[in-house]
């Protein structure tokens, strides 16, 4: 098994689960992974490891999700809003997930750097330090990122249902 | 107007939703970006190459091969008449 090979096998899940999680699109998470390893293989070579090869992944994920074009066929909150039928729905689960597909619609509308630390912290698990690397920020700042992307999302959810 | 979730609420709803997008990627997803990262691919730099390249022909079809042409034609578009007169006298005498 070659080196690019080991380097898709060990990562393309996570790598996914980070797309999806910016994007919130399949479709467009499953371009974005194929466009991360293409550009991570032809970028090996000179991978020197100066940091971890899921930082590293990660890191060309989060350039690669800020292109406009990938944001432009995600799904927007007009189509998520007209997905969600209040009235199809009564159950306690139901409005569970509706709670949550909300949650995930107000992170999207977070600005970006709080989104991003939002979505690395809580939905993909890393800690503050991989976190302030892969976002070449101090960690002062990205807990201030994630306090004010927290305090945003609580005032948000209270502002309309 | 509904009351702010409390920090324990938001815990809970951002753990909820790391669960609900923690699907494994979709069956055939390696193999996809196996063969996707061998294939050859244009890149932009490739393309304005390209671009360049077929901007550079014109020019010179246009400034150079197309005069030089031009020129050689007004030189020598006497030869063929005269050519063929030669060749009707001969052929009549």
């Amino acid at each position: 098994m070659t080196d690019a090979e080991r380097l898709v096998d060990e990562h393309y899940q996570e790598v996914y689960r980070l797309a999806l999680r910016l994007l919130r699109d399949r479709e467009a998470a499953v371009d974005l992974t194929q466009e991360v390893f293409y550009r991570a293989i032809r970028a090996l070579p000179g991978f020197r490891g100066a940091s971890a090869p899921r930082t590293w992944l990660y890191r060309i994920t989060l350039n690669e999700s800020r292109r406009p074009r990938r944001w432009a066929r995600s799904i927007g909150l007009d189509k998520l809003a007209a997905r969600a039928d209040p009235a199809a729905r009564t159950d306690d689960a139901a409005i569970a997930d509706l709670d949550a597909q909300r949650l995930r619609a107000l992170i999207a509308r977070l600005p970006r750097r709080q989104r991003e630390a939002i979505v690395l912290h809580y939905l993909q698990d890393l800690d503050i330090k991989e976190i302030a690397t892969l976002l070449d920020a101090p960690e002062n700042t990205v807990k201030t990122w994630l306090f004010r992307g927290r305090a945003r999302l609580r005032e948000q959810w209270g502002e309309r249902r | 107007m509904t009351p702010r979730p409390t920090d324990d609420e938001l815990d809970a709803l951002l753990a909820r939703a790391r669960r609900e997008t923690g699907d494994d990627a979709p069956a055939g997803l390696r193999e996809l970006i196996r063969f996707a990262m061998f294939e050859p691919r244009q890149e932009p730099a490739t393309s304005f190459l390209a671009l360049l390249t077929l901007s550079f022909g014109v020019l010179i079809l246009a400034t150079v091969i197309t005069p030089a042409l031009a020129t050689t034609v007004a030189m020598v578009w006497w030869v063929p008449p005269i050519l063929g007169v030669g060749w009707i006298a001969l052929k009549t005498l």
